[in-house]
This record gives structure tokens, sequence and C-alpha cells, in this order.
């Protein structure tokens, strides 16, 4: 490499933001962001740059006031160092590095920023490149709630676990009585005011679009909907052959083993399953880690639930607990079904995403963008948040497939997959980011 | 003995009584009664007199000179006939005493200076050089007997020469050797009452530092009806006094705590008091719960201020509903407390002690007893001259250049005094507006400045044509002082007085506000304010006369926010949390006072002198704010719901002849 290639472009095109270097810290969203990143380096010619945040955790060494810096080994693409950051305000403490930012930015003059997540970045952030860049087209990439509840945007009540419609400061301040509801109001006028600046917001999920568009009052031709893509060529799975009635039907767990995941629900199902005496049996087989962060509460009675499943006759329950990304296919092919029996409105659940696409009929339950994922009776089954015994009908109607009707229902989950080839998904973005492209002769055959 | 000798005895006893017993309310009638006949008594001598020596002080007669040379116990009259012939020192002394006795100085000047002449060894007789000055004195050769008695002052162990000394110097004018002197010879002879006397008229009449007179009322008596006050805390700035602690007996609202100087009948420091039960702290301490009961009194000395020079005095416990005086078996002496350094200290005991009744249910219309409108206008003052002390220490931080193309238009003041963070909807809609602008933040709070910092300084240079500011106070000034200075360092031509807790509807209403004001520069301007809920909070502020179930000195006043329920009444003032108006107007005002205690109060102020000035107010319906009301500030806990009860005392007081004239709502608070 030589030195000069040390030296960010004099100008780019676009600019993709994002919360952390998926290289570094794993996750969906930076994933999703840095892949749109490559995509567009290798199927148009625009010149691209990706700027990650980091946080503490990440351990990246700051340098003094150096707050945008190269990444060593990859042309184009930057570390932002966060410093300390607010997660109430959603803003950096310090105000030299989103300053410092944002006047890269207007140094480097791109026609298109994306921030893909402004957490770690700021929302102020937003505002700020509005200011230095008054005719450059804005996206912001929304992945959760956050920007309407602070717990953990999953709009559940902290106070009796029902879920929030809409933000209200006075509910706000009862899931935290230390901030009053003033506060959480200025808050949200805050966000407000700082989502507005930017041109077009971009959702992976119409619940969360429509969260959005409630809260904030954003005009509709300014949301977009992108489902999170997925690149097949990394699932190397296969369909399974048969749905043999000679061995125990396997519904699958795949996630945290946190609070509103539901895994109470599913285990529930499972009892009721079983006192309905069916002949065939079945299996609940459990793929969750990071039980110790889920609440003391939570945690006893699920364990409780594990006793009981002990007096289960035709039913088991199997605990393999958690699993690497390396290990998720040979886990899906460890089950016939996965279900998402989620109590919070999950705003994506990648998890149904890589059961399609290793050939993996779902049951979700029909809430926030989860309850979208699916094409109820085609590729998996609806069920009713929270409710057992919808879920324990609805395994049981799982468990009465035929082989043919299984398989089929298998091909369809992986068709499902197949349409949020990447491809396709950089279409929708292009026209998100108001890009114009000028795809290369190649993404052009792809998109055909 | 004469009908004067009589009379000043008969005071002595008195003074010494009261000193002892100063609840004792007859006694006071009486010593009111005496020192009006000895002042009738007193003005026909001076009438007689050649010229008068001092005014309003009798000069010593010879009724008091000791009758020997040992040292004197208490004031006696001489009565022995004068001797002739005198063979020694002792013999000398005793002839030229009868004859100064009997006021012939002359005589008693050449008899002495007859025998020095014979002995020079006289000379060095101390008690001879006494009565030998003495007559000098009296003989209106005050230099001359300066120059006679000064030397002995330290060396003879009688109380008279320093005490001689001492009415020397006052004749001379030199107050505060006279006082050194007196002082000394009470030293000398703790007994000696007509030194404290005389000390304590010295120092009545003048700045002398504060020292003080031992044992003058070592003797006290036993009362069977003194109350045993346990006092936690006295803290004192200027002549303030606060007195805060426990007492045995209930407080009413009204009651008075008094220190009362026999010596200066007429100068009494008396104050307000409040009083709380805390059960919790009782139980806490050790007592009963119930059995004590908080108090705190604040207690003008202004005129006591040179009281304690002549001892200690008990506090004063005085009922509003006419029962009998208390005194406490408790001591206090000024000079014993240590003036605090800053007003801070007394305000956050006298605050906190409201603050803790108030927490303690006791309503604040009883609790701001602790003030009576006398000690509300001194600490008023106080803070008034405390602000302007602190003002010159403020630090102007300029976070970005003002962009010399263009003349400010519009500067924005807030005033922080906790987190700024709330600002930040404020901010981000102002930042909109594409005017040449300035954003000042007056700081409070300096141990937040990191935090305003990092709030301002990222859009500093971001936004092109908005200045940002920070004005650091190295303490708490209040709201008043604090916009003050955001004023003074501002550069716009409209100013907008902004509480931190405030947003528009959207950035267009701020436009709205600043086109109001260019098209009627010459009024204030706001407008409706909401509470973030979207309720009408407020569509600007009517004044109400309070009715309480606790009688106050004068009649209270209230700023009442009209729009947030049915009642409705003239709107005289707006608040500020969001005042728009012309540097020009702002400057016709003088600014907001700076007389009000921290914050509240200054608004309703500022709108009632614009009132008078015909400067009119404009509340702007249509345009919309909303009051995140109280997410703005961290206030310490003596301040918090305290400051604006006092203030509107204080407002009560200030503006007390222009309202009993105005058709106000009557208010009940019970």
């Amino acid at each position: 490499m030589s030195s000069d290639s040390l030296l960010p472009a004099s100008s780019y095109d676009i600019a993709i933001l994002t919360l952390f270097d998926p290289k570094i810290t794993a996750g969906g969203a930076q994933q999703c962001a840095y892949d749109l990143y490559l995509n567009l380096k290798k199927y148009t010619k625009f010149r691209v740059c990706f700027i990650a945040a980091t946080s503490p955790v990440t351990k990246l060494k700051s340098k003094a006031n150096a707050f945008v810096r190269r990444s060593s080994n990859y042309e184009d693409e930057f570390y932002f160092f966060t410093g300390e950051y607010d997660y109430f305000w959603h803003c950096c403490k310090d105000s030299r590095p989103p300053k410092d930012l944002a006047l890269f930015l207007e140094k480097i003059n791109p026609k298109s920023i994306f921030i893909s997540h402004y957490m770690h970045l700021g929302i102020d952030l937003i505002s700020m490149i509005r200011a230095v860049l008054p005719t450059s087209n804005i996206s912001v990439g929304l992945h959760e709630m956050l920007f309407a509840c602070m717990a953990d945007g999953q709009m559940v009540k902290k106070t009796d676990g029902q879920l929030c419609q809409k933000s209200d400061p006075e509910l706000c301040s009862m899931c935290f009585p230390h901030i009053n509801a003033d506060v959480f109001a200025a808050r949200k006028k805050f966000n407000k005011e700082c989502l507005e600046q930017a041109n077009n917001f971009i959702f992976p999920s119409k619940h969360l679009a429509g969260v959005f568009s409630d809260e904030l009052n954003i005009s509709p031709h300014r949301i977009h909907v992108i489902n999170h893509p997925i690149d097949l060529s990394s699932y190397q799975a296969k369909q399974q052959n048969t749905f043999s009635a000679n061995r125990p039907v396997r519904f699958g767990y795949f996630g945290q083993f946190l609070d509103n995941k539901g895994v109470d629900v599913m285990l529930k199902a499972g009892g009721e399953l079983d006192a309905k005496q069916l002949k065939r049996r079945f299996e609940i087989v459990i793929n969750g880690g990071n039980k110790e962060f889920a609440s003391e509460l939570y945690q006893a009675k699920v364990e409780a639930l594990i006793k009981e499943s002990r007096n289960w006759r035709q039913g088991s329950i199997v605990e393999l607990g958690g699993y690497s990304h390396n290990e998720l296919v040979s886990r899906m092919d460890r089950v016939d079904f996965v279900v998402v029996p989620s109590t919070w409105p999950e705003v994506f659940a990648l998890v149904v995403t890589e059961a399609f696409a290793c050939f993996k009929p779902v049951l979700a339950a029909r809430i926030g963008g989860l309850g979208e994922r699916l094409r109820d009776g085609i590729d998996g089954f609806n069920f009713q948040p929270r409710n057992p015994n919808d879920l324990a009908q609805k395994m049981h109607q799982c468990m009465s497939l035929t082989d043919v009707s299984y398989r089929q229902m298998s091909s369809e989950a992986y068709i499902s997959a197949m349409r949020l080839n990447p491809k396709r998904a950089l279409l929708e973005y292009a026209k998100a980011l108001d890009l114009n492209l000028n795809f290369t002769d190649q993404l052009a055959a792809g998109a055909k | 003995m004469n009908s004067g000798e009589s009379l000043q005895s008969s005071l002595a006893v008195l003074q010494r009584h009261l000193l002892d017993f100063p609840a004792d309310s007859a006694a006071w009638q009486s010593l009111a009664q005496l020192l009006a006949t000895d002042a009738a008594a007193t003005n026909s001598a001076q009438r007689d007199q050649d010229p008068p020596q001092t005014a309003n002080q009798p000069a010593p007669t010879s009724n008091n000179l000791p009758v020997s040379r040992a040292p004197v116990a208490q004031v006696s009259p001489a009565s022995q006939t004068p001797i002739k012939s005198a063979e020694s020192a002792e013999a000398l002394f005793r002839q030229a005493k009868t004859l100064a006795d009997a006021s012939d100085f002359t005589g008693c000047i050449t008899l002495v200076e007859r025998a020095l002449g014979h002995s020079r060894e006289l000379a060095q007789d101390p008690m001879l050089a006494f009565i030998y000055a003495h007559a000098l004195r009296n003989a209106s050769q005050v230099e001359r007997a300066l120059e006679v008695l000064l030397p002995f002052r330290r060396i003879a162990p009688t109380p008279w020469i320093p005490f001689e000394l001492g009415l020397i110097f006052k004749s001379l004018n030199r107050p505060t050797d006279a006082y050194l002197c007196l002082k000394e010879a009470r030293g000398l002879e703790p007994e000696f009452t007509w030194a404290a006397v005389e000390a304590a008229a010295i120092v009545s009449h003048t700045n002398i530092p504060l020292g003080r007179l031992d044992r003058l009322t070592a003797n006290r008596q036993a009362d069977k009806d003194l109350v045993e006050l346990t006092i936690e805390r006295l803290l004192r700035f200027g002549n303030l006094l606060l007195v805060i602690g426990w007492s045995p007996i209930p407080g009413r609202s009204g009651s008075r705590m008094r220190l009362l100087d026999p010596l200066v009948p007429a100068k009494i420091a008396s104050g307000g008091s409040c009083y709380y039960r805390r059960p919790d702290v009782n139980q806490a301490i050790g007592s009963e719960p119930h059995n004590l009961h908080g108090f705190a009194s604040l207690i003008d000395c202004s005129l006591l201020s040179r009281w304690s020079e002549v001892g200690d005095l008990q506090l004063v416990l005085e009922a509003a509903d006419g029962a009998p005086m208390r005194a406490s078996i408790n001591r206090i002496r000024l000079c014993d407390i240590a003036e605090e350094a800053s007003l801070d200290k007394l305000l956050e005991g006298l605050l906190g002690s409201l603050r803790i009744a108030m927490d303690s249910d006791t309503p604040w219309h009883e609790g701001i007893h602790i003030f009576t409108p006398q000690t509300m206008q001194i600490c008023s003052q106080l803070f008034s001259q405390y602000t302007k002390s602190v003002k010159p220490r403020s630090e102007v931080h300029w976070l970005n250049p003002k962009d010399s193309n263009s003349a400010i238009k519009l500067s924005f003041i807030f005033v922080q005094l906790g987190h700024f963070d709330i600002a930040r909807p404020a901010l981000a809609q102002i930042c909109k507006l594409g005017i040449p602008m300035e954003v000042i933040v007056v700081n409070n709070s300096i141990q937040f400045f990191r935090e305003t910092f990092h709030v301002l300084n990222r859009m500093a240079g971001i936004y092109k044509g908005i200045r940002f500011g920070i004005i650091n106070n190295p303490e708490n000034l209040g709201f008043s002082a604090a916009c003050n200075i955001g004023a003074s360092n501002a550069t716009g031509e409209f100013l907008c007085f902004h509480n931190n807790d405030l947003f528009a509807n959207a950035s267009n209403d701020y436009l709205a506000l600043l086109h109001r004001a260019i098209a009627q520069p010459g009024a204030i301007h706001s407008a409706y304010q909401y509470f973030t809920d979207g309720t009408l909070m407020q569509k600007g502020i009517a004044i109400t006369q309070i009715n309480s179930a606790s009688n106050y000195d004068v009649t209270l006043y209230n700023g009442y926010s009209i729009g947030r329920n049915q009642s409705q009444g003239e709107i005289l003032a707006c608040s500020g949390s969001l005042m728009l108006m012309s540097r020009d107007t702002f400057d016709q005002l003088n600014g907001f006072s700076e007389e009000y205690i921290y914050a509240h109060f200054e608004d309703v102020d500022l709108c009632m002198r614009a009132r008078q000035q015909q400067i009119p107010l404009m509340i702007w319906e249509d345009i919309t704010f909303f009051h995140a009301e109280g997410g703005g500030t961290v206030a310490p806990y003596h301040l918090g719901g305290t400051t604006g009860h006092v203030n509107r005392l204080l407002f009560s007081i200030r503006w007390q002849k222009v309202l009993q004239n105005m058709n106000t709502e009557v208010e009940y608070v019970l």
C-alpha cells in the first residue's frame, strides 16, 4: 500500500456511518451497513467510504485529538472515536468528536450520507451534518424503537410487562421513576428535531416504520422499508429429506435467553401440547445463550417450567445452550421447525431469515415486525403473542403435517430467504439513498 | 445622696437585674420610665453646662471616684471630709479627692502640683496621678490629663486608671482608645458596672471592632421560668444572626425572638421565627418523639452589633398571642460567632430551615414568618450587594468568533443552574432559524461547565452565523443577576430570555415571536406556554392577594398563572421563562432587579415596572411553547421550593402601595 493510499480520497460520493465496525464488534445492524458498503463498492462505480463508530467496549486505542482515523488495513474505511456516550440523549458527551466528524464529512463532501444506526455517532450528528452539507442527501436507518422507548427500545413496560402502543412521557417516567416525564418529553422533541433533518428513513420492517411514523409524524414518502438481506452462499444448508413419523418432531428455539424472548411461552405451550396426549412425540430444543442476563425472576420461572416438563409423557426439553454463527446451520439441521415466541414487538427478527435460509418453517408470534415476516400457512405459522394455547395448537398443526406438505413448506421458507438477496436490497437502498445509481453491468444483470 | 445619684443607682440596679432576667416585662417598663426621667434630668443639666463634653453621655461625677487607692469592688460615694495637709501619698490622695468630690478641680490641681513640686517621688504614685488627671480633665485640660496618666496605664492593678483614661480619650474624641481603656477597666474589675456602661455607650455610637467585657453578668440567679433551648447553629452575616435549634415549647407563627440589652435599652434585636416538628430527628438525637420543636429565627442585630462588648445576652421568646415573654437560659455573644465569609452560608441555613419546616408539614405561610419585613429587606439588600461584589469575577468564554459581516439580530440568554442537557431541544430548534444570533448561557453552577461546554461547543462553528458563549459565575448569583450579566455581554438588537426547559412547537415559533418584536420593539413579548402533555400552562400572570390562616405583617401578593385552570384575572406579567424584548426596552427598564433572592418574582417585578412606564406586554396566543417545567434546574435542597415564598414576601413589601390600590383577586392559602 502506497503512502498516498493512507490518505482519504479528497471526496466521496457516499458515506456510510454506523455504530460499530462489524469486524470488531459483531451485530446485525453494522453487518448490514458493511455489506451495503461492500456491495456498493463491488457493483457500482461510486466512491464510497465506511465510517464505524467505536466505544470504550471496542478497546481501540484513541489518539489525542484524533477523532476520525483511517482503518490501517482497509481503504476507505474509518474509525470514529466516540468517547463517552450519553444513552439518554443519544449524543457523544464530548463535543469534539462529533464536531470533527461533521467537519470531516464537510471536507469529503459526499452527495449521500447513510447513517445506518445513530448510536455511538449521536442523533445530533444528523443536524450537524445538515448544517455543513445542506444539499446532501441524508438517510437514517432505524433498527429498534430506541427513539421512542428507553426500556431497551422494546416498548414493554418495566412495571407490568404490558406492551406500549406509543411512547408517552408519563408512562416512560413510570419505567424510569428517577427521570420525570417532562424530561422524557424534551427527549422526544429533541429526537424529532434531529431526525427531521434527514431526508429519508430506512426500516427493516413495516411495523417499525409505522411506529416511527406515528411517533414523529413523518411523511410516508420519506420512509423506506428494506428487509435486511441475506447472502445465501454463506449458509450451506440442505433441505431435509424426511419428516417421518417415527421420530419426535423437533421445535427449536434460537436466540438469547432473555425476559422478553418468550421461552416461557414456548415451554408452557409444550406443556399444553403434552396434555393433548398425542401419539407422536415432540422435543423442544433450546439453543439459547446469555441466560445469566435474564432477570432472576424470569430465570426462576423458566427453571420451574423445565422442572415441570419432567412429568411430560410425549414431550421433552433439550437444552443445548448458546451457539456461534458457525454452528448455526448444524444446530438448525437438528430441528424441524423454528419457534420465535417473542413477547415484545421484535423489529425484524433475523433468526427468521436464518431459519428460512436453512429450509426451516417458522412459528412466529404475530407481534411487531416479527408478525410480517411469514406468509402464514405457507412458510410457517403465526400465533397469538404471549398465548401458549395458540402456540400449542400451531405446534400440533405442525406435527400433523405430512411429509409432502412439510417439504413444501420448507421449500417456501427457502424461497422467502431468496427474496432477501443483497442485490435486490441494493437497488432499494439506491432508491432510498437517492443515488441515481450508475450500476455496473453486473448489478444490472443481477437485478434483472 | 442626691436625687441624681439615686436615679443612677436605681438605673444600675435595674440594668443588672434585666441582664439576669431579660423577660421581666415590668422591669423593662420601670427601666423605660427611669431612662425618661434621666433623659429629662440630663437635658436640664446640659442646659447649665458649657459646653457638654460629649453628646448624650453624662460625664462621670466625682461620686464615682474610689475612696481609697485599693481596687474598688463597686462604685460608692465619697463621704470623707477634706484633708488639709498631706503627710503621705495616701493622705494627699484623700485630700485631693475631697476637693474633686466637691468639684473644686482647680483646688485639687493646685494641691497636687504643689506637692509634686516638693517631692518627685510623689510623681511616681499612680493614684495620685489618677486624681490629678481626673481634676485636669474636669478642668478642661484634657491633653495635659492624658500626658499625666498615660504612663501609668499598665502599672497599677486598679481599674480606675484605665477608666479615667477611657474618659480622657472620650473627651479627646478618640472612641477606640476610650473603648479599649474602658474594656481594660472592666477586665480588671468584673463588677465595675460603670465601666461597662461607659463602654457600651461609646461603642453604641461608634464603629469599633467587636470585643467583649467578660463576666459582667456572672452572678445570675436561677429563674424558674427559663426555657432551655438547644441551639445547634448560630450563623452570622453582617447584622443578621440566624439561630437554629430545638425548643421544648412550641412557637407560633408570628412569634418573635429578641435579644434585649438593658444597657442600651432603646435598641432591641428582634427577629421572626418558624417552628417545625421532626419526630424522626427527635428519635435520632435520643429525645422523646414530639418532645422538642425545631425552630429557626433570623434576628436583626444591627442595633446590637456592639452589644456583645459588654457580655452575653439571653434569647427572649415572645409569642404572637400576647403570652408572657420567656427567656432562655442560653447566652449569646455575637463576638463569639465568627462572621461568615459569604452570604451563601447564611442563606443556606436560612432557606434550608424554611425548607425543613415545609418538609415537616409546616405550611409555607407559617414558615415564612422566619422573616420580618425588616429582615427580609436586609436579606434582599445583602443579596444585591453580594451579586454586585461577585459579578466582576464572572468569566466570559466565547466558543466561536462573531461573524463580522452581519450584525447580531437576536441574543438568546439562558441561565443555568444544574444540568444544561434539557436545553437540547430548544437549541436544536434555534439552530435552524438562519439569522445572525448569539446563544449565551450564563452558568450559575460552575461545576457543570464541562457539560455546558460540550453541549454548545459541538454547535460552535458548525452552524454559521451563530455565536455561542458561556459566562461562568463563580457563585450562584440567582436568575436576575445572571440575566443581567448575559444582557450586558449580548450584542443582539433583541434579547430573548429563555429557560433551559422550554422549547417551541417548531422553529417557526421563534421566528414569529421575533417578527412581532421587530414590528413592536417597544414592548415585552412572550407566548402561551403549554405543559408537555399539551395542556395550557399559562397565558400570563395575574396578581392575587393572599388570604391565609396565618396573618403576616404585610399583605402578601402572589403571581398566579392564568390558563392552567378556569380562574381568570387581569394579566399583568409574563413568565421570565420566555421574554423577548429589544435591547433598548431592557435598558429602559434597567434590567431585572437583583434584590430578589436567587429566583422567582423578578419577572413579575420587571413587568410591573414596565407597566409603570407604559411599556406594553404582548403575550401571543398563536405562538406555542412547551415548558418541561422543573426539568432544567437542579437546585440545592435549600433553594428548592423556598425562594418563591421568600421573594413573594419581598415582592409584596415592594409593591404593597401599588397593589393595594388595584382590584386584585383574592386567593386563599390555608
